[in-house]
């Protein structure tokens, strides 16, 4: 079997695509298979999976005395190697620089992710003979600007998938995540430290002076708060056009967890 | 006599607005070394179904004298698709494959219901209007068509994000930021030759501070959900029937909940009238396999036609107990929804005149235009009939943002609060448990692109190429709509798909870049499939970017 004769558009079409009749026959026959006349499609697909098959098996085992089989495998790689605009690897596991990020998802839940270099992971490693790495996320005060108040702290494995959920306490809160060590006596020693984030709102707030901006003039003006009651008998969410398109499509609420 | 009559006299005398706002968007789909995509369908549905059933509507109403308005958004990523030579050949091609069908149709019907026989009919005909619209009357360019009716005062014509990025998630790259907002700018000038005055934000997704950016960039206006505007810093006077003006001087519309629950709630909303046609239905699933094999997608896997000839009947029945669509008695839902609808809005807008002081109300009504057509496809009939039932109101008027503005003499300050038109009105829909793992990659590349267009302050032209590709990448890959169709499980696998070959396309340029072994093969196949943004060069991305 020639791999060189192989057409390889053909057996790209295949690996993607579902080929007619026509081109299968194509195909098998490149491939060295013998066909019978009465064959159907689904019979030919068959051969010709069942062949690529042994010959990709054939090609990962190590046949270096094999000289057809390098080529063979050096074609296959080669095949691949020719893209599709729907081909796709799969992404590195990790990068190699340290994060770690607070995403608000909405008043009361926070999306953490963390990621650290090869070399950050073999000194938590040492650190870690004696400790736990721990997450800590901690609220800021508006008010009293070291009044920092700590509000979770998990306990993490050092390979611990790099993700997690948090449940915040209060929304239109400001909020900092850090990851560190903490030893046994609960001494914690921050390593790295995430964005800052403000959840958003879940409740209205309340003033007695309003803003009003005077377009001719360009000046801003302050007026006693009137409130129009009638006009916040609302919904607290309105039906979004979204969601009547996601119900459609069956929809489902997603569930939060933080592991 | 006083109170009575003069609270009814200043309630005639202030007509209510009705901001009408359609936003058109899909996500950048192209695979031209494929002749037939599964996913590039989407936007030939949304052409035959949606966009060109609108300009339908729009030159009817203009040979009748018929005044309308209305905003629609045109999504940067969906302007680039129409401007796309091989799309534009492949519509050409998916509109006479379904000539044929329905010619085909026209036939096999004879001998079924006439009921089926006459939609047969009638779906060819509609057909042969799509062709002689886009390829004879706009020479293939439906941008062309939306221009006309900007041009003539009938619609405002506004931008969203330059690839729908959801924007919250990038509120730590203002640089990333500034890409998605200038981006939509320059694409909005390059097709419409002016600058775009307001944005219609992706999803409708807002957190405090990214009116700066719109600020930075002279958008007027956008819009926000309604709890954008209950939960704002400083509550509105005027709830959301007023605009706002935030700190940074951009104006603020909020939505309105009853107009958006009467038109499109699952419950009440008119869509679901048994009268209406059945979306699910469809002679792709239905007809026998060999017969419908050369009008679905060529692997044999079935999909929608457009071609439907059952009616909701009832929702709670399964699909093939549905009784077969008569448009007569559609457009007679669609009148009666049109009278009720008008109904609605005019007892709405005398309760808001009575509280409003002076002010007129401004009812804000956002919608995806897909819905309109595509979904509900009697929308754009719905529209039309609007528009020619509400011309002789007292009551009302159809207006434009533009418009509004110009008329404020004053307006309250404040920041409105973070929110989206998702379930939930947060973020909920674009980050969980299906889709969260992406966000790690996105960041990271986002930073590597504003890391390497800080860096390369003089490249090579060769260099420049390979930046410039490696922004639409990143731009690509932060598309709202990926995470989206994760959390909604309809084509989990392309959208997966999607932000692996985008995030493995960046990795390998700036590969190219740093071992300085361009590979101007692969270079130049992933400019021809992300073909995005042709006229924009990466320096969007750089630390001290200025706008103009």
């Amino acid at each position: 079997m020639e791999v060189k004769e192989l057409d390889k558009r053909l057996l790209d079409t295949f690996k993607v695509d579902e080929p007619t009749i026509q081109e299968l026959r194509n195909i098998a026959k490149n491939l060295g298979i013998k066909l019978k006349r009465n064959m159907n499609k689904k019979e030919i697909l068959r051969a010709v999976r069942k062949e690529i098959k042994r010959i990709e098996e054939s090609s990962n085992q190590r046949v270096e005395k094999v000289s057809d089989y390098t080529k063979l495998a050096k074609n296959l790689q080669n095949l691949q190697k020719l893209p599709k605009s729907n081909e796709s690897k799969e992404l590195p596991q990790k990068y190699e620089r340290e994060k770690l990020k607070l995403m608000p998802v909405n008043p009361n839940w926070v999306y953490v992710y963390w990621n650290f270099s090869e070399k950050s992971r073999k000194k938590l490693k040492k650190l870690t003979k004696n400790s736990n790495i721990a997450i800590r996320i901690i609220k800021k005060s508006t008010e009293d600007l070291g009044a920092e108040k700590k509000v979770i702290e998990t306990d993490l494995k050092l390979d611990q998938n790099g993700n997690t959920y948090f449940h915040l306490p209060q929304d239109n809160s400001t909020y900092i995540a850090f990851l560190g060590v903490k030893d046994k006596k609960g001494e914690f020693t921050p390593f790295i430290e995430s964005n800052e984030i403000t959840t958003p709102s879940s409740s209205m707030k309340s003033s007695d002076k309003e803003e009003w901006f005077l377009i001719e003039d360009g000046k801003i003006i302050k007026e006693d708060k009137k409130e129009e009651p009638g006009l916040w008998n609302i919904e607290k969410h309105s039906v979004s056009s979204e969601t009547i398109f996601t119900n459609k499509r069956k929809f489902s609420d997603t569930n939060f967890g933080s592991d | 006599m006083i109170p009575i009559l003069e609270v009814i006299e200043i309630i005639r005398s202030k007509k209510g607005k009705i901001l009408l706002l359609l936003h058109a968007h899909l996500p950048y789909i192209h695979h031209p070394d494929f002749e037939n995509f599964m996913e590039e369908r989407w936007l030939f549905e949304a052409l035959t179904e949606t966009y060109i059933p609108l300009i339908k509507i729009f030159k009817s109403l203009e040979k009748d004298n018929v005044p309308f308005k209305l905003t629609i958004s045109l999504s940067p990523a969906l302007i680039e698709m129409f401007s796309l030579n091989d799309l534009k050949e492949k519509y050409h091609k998916y509109l006479l494959n379904l000539i044929e069908l329905t010619e085909k149709e026209i036939i096999r019907t004879k001998d079924e219901d006439p009921r089926t026989h006459r939609l047969a009919q009638h779906y060819r005909q509609e057909l042969i209007e799509d062709l002689d619209i886009f390829s004879e009357e706009y020479n293939q360019d439906i941008i062309k068509a939306f221009k006309e009716f900007k041009d003539k005062g009938y619609i405002e014509v506004i931008t969203s994000n330059g690839t729908h990025g959801y924007l919250p998630f990038y509120r730590e790259y203002p640089e990333a930021i500034r890409a998605q907002i200038k981006s939509a700018v320059l694409t909005f000038k390059k097709y419409f030759g002016k600058h775009p005055k307001g944005m219609w934000l992706a999803e409708c997704a807002y957190f405090k501070g990214l009116d700066k950016y719109l600020s930075d960039e002279d958008i007027r206006y956008f819009f926000v959900n309604t709890h954008g505007f209950t939960y704002a810093d400083n509550k509105p006077r005027y709830g959301v029937y007023r605009p706002i003006i935030t700190p940074n001087k951009v104006f603020v519309f909020a939505r309105d909940p009853e107009s958006s629950e009467q038109i499109w709630s699952s419950e009440v909303g008119y869509p679901g009238d048994p009268r209406y046609r059945e979306f699910y239905r469809d002679i792709g699933f239905d007809r026998e396999e060999d017969y419908i094999k050369p009008y679905i997608d060529p692997s044999g896997t079935r999909c929608n036609t457009g071609i439907k000839y059952h009616r909701i009947t009832d929702k709670l029945l399964s699909l093939d107990k549905k009784e077969i669509y008569d448009l007569r008695e559609a457009r007679n839902a669609v009148k009666e929804h049109v009278r009720d609808f008008l109904c609605k809005k005019t007892s709405q807008i005398k309760k808001l005149s009575a509280i409003l002081d002076e002010e007129e109300p401004i009812i804000v009504a956002p919608f995806d235009a897909e819905l309109f057509g595509h979904w509900w496809y009697e929308g754009p009939k719905f529209l039309e009939e609007l528009f020619r039932q509400s011309c002789e109101s007292e009551y009302l008027d159809f207006s434009v943002p533009t418009e509004v503005l110009q008329a404020i003499k004053k307006v309250q300050v404040t920041y409105p609060d973070e929110s989206s038109w998702g379930a939930g009105g947060y973020h909920d829909v674009w980050l969980n448990g299906k889709n969260d793992w992406i966000y790690k990659h996105i960041h990271e590349i986002t930073e590597r692109m504003i890391e390497k267009a800080n860096t390369f302050k003089c490249p090579s032209n060769l260099q420049k190429r390979v930046l410039n590709q490696m922004m639409r990448e990143v731009l690509l890959v932060q598309a709202s709509d990926w995470p989206f169709i994760m959390t909604t499980g309809t084509t989990i696998e392309y959208a997966k798909n999607r932000v692996k070959c985008h995030i493995n396309r960046f990795l390998d340029l700036e590969k190219m870049l740093e071992k300085q072994e361009i590979n101007d093969k692969r270079l130049s196949f992933y400019e021809w499939i992300d073909n995005i943004f042709r006229n924009i060069d990466y320096t969007i991305f750089s630390s001290d970017y200025r706008t103009n």
